[in-house]
């Protein structure tokens, strides 16, 4: 008796692809995935670039009020390490350009040093640039500023053009209009600074 | 399913594992820019509207009292008053034949393997 065997059956023959469910499901997991990184880019990356923004103006900030302290103190900061005498190298007075984008700074100079000195401060560039009136060292005290105004001013920093005092704005910006970085985030910030004239020399 | 959940949970675990360097990045920045604060703030950050904060500070640039002060420490104080009280105010200057003091060599600093200034020496010529 021959048995006729059964033509056995194969694995199921599956299709290719997904389902619809599958569809769904894998859209809904990639869109909850996509507001999650967006969360993360919200609540991590923007702080960063923040940081780094604000970080760069604080520092550039901290260079040029560093460099206006040590030319207002009372004294030329260049004066070769020699002290020399109290009348060497003293401060005379300052005179701010008419539009103030321009500061000079005038001190004695007596003999060894040039008559007289003069340190001008201006905005070039997006940079704040010291000159000493020797037209050699001209040197960018801060970089990314965009505004720089001196003006005479009285002691709360009120425009006074017979003022005593002298109100000095600058205006940085990061990343400024030479950066190649021109995306948001941008930041800005303006510092205010008042310089005092130094006491008279105290009478013998 | 299960590996979904865990991936999400890996990369919430990471997410937050940044916190604490934001946090701190923060805090350093508060710190560096309370040392000399803007008097405007004007911020243009992405997504959101441009934010303006006016804390209206101003800084004095004032020199000391003292001439030889003002001369060797060639720097003015920055101050937030336009005057220092604590600066003791000179009266008189010093009188005719007050020794004249010189600095003829460079001041030389020594430092230790850390780069740390252990000893300074100055030769002054009095005269």
């Amino acid at each position: 008796m021959y048995l006729r065997s059964q033509p056995s059956r194969g694995p199921t023959q599956r299709c290719c692809g997904f389902t619809v469910t599958e569809m769904v499901l894998g859209t809904f997991l990639m869109a909850l995935l996509a507001v999650l990184l967006a969360a993360a880019v919200a609540t991590f990356a923007r702080p960063a670039a923040e940081v780094d923004g604000r970080t760069r103006l604080a520092l550039e900030a901290s260079l040029a009020a560093e460099a206006l302290a040590r030319d207002l103190g009372g004294y030329l900061a260049d004066n070769s390490g020699v002290p020399g005498t109290l009348t060497q190298y003293q401060f005379n007075n300052w005179v701010p350009s008419s539009d103030g984008t321009t500061l000079v700074l005038n001190y004695q100079g007596t003999p060894p040093a040039p008559v007289s000195l003069s340190v001008t401060y201006q905005e070039q560039n997006y940079g704040l640039v010291r000159t000493l009136s020797n037209g050699v060292q001209n040197m960018v005290v801060a970089s990314h500023v965009t505004g720089f105004n001196a003006s005479l001013c009285d002691s709360d920093g009120s425009p006074d053009p017979a003022g005593s005092y002298l109100r000095i704005e600058i205006t940085l910006t990061y990343p400024d209009p030479s950066s190649p970085r021109q995306s948001n985030p941008s930041f800005s910030g303006t510092y205010v600074l008042i310089g005092v004239q130094p006491p008279p020399l105290p009478a013998q | 399913m299960l590996e979904v959940q865990i991936a999400f949970v890996l990369l919430g675990i990471g997410l937050a594992g940044l916190c604490p360097f934001v946090v701190m990045q923060l805090r350093q920045l508060r710190s560096l820019e309370s040392r000399l604060t803007a008097s405007t703030y004007v911020y243009h950050s992405v997504g959101m509207a441009t934010r303006t904060v006016q804390s209206n500070q101003i800084y004095y640039l004032v020199p000391w009292n003292n001439p030889w002060a003002q001369k060797l420490t060639t720097r003015a104080q920055l101050l937030p008053t336009p005057s220092n009280t604590s600066d003791p105010t000179v009266t008189s200057q010093p009188a005719a034949g007050f020794p004249h003091v010189t600095l003829p060599q460079v001041v030389s600093l020594t430092l230790d393997g850390n780069g740390n200034v252990t000893a300074v020496t100055a030769s002054v010529q009095v005269n």
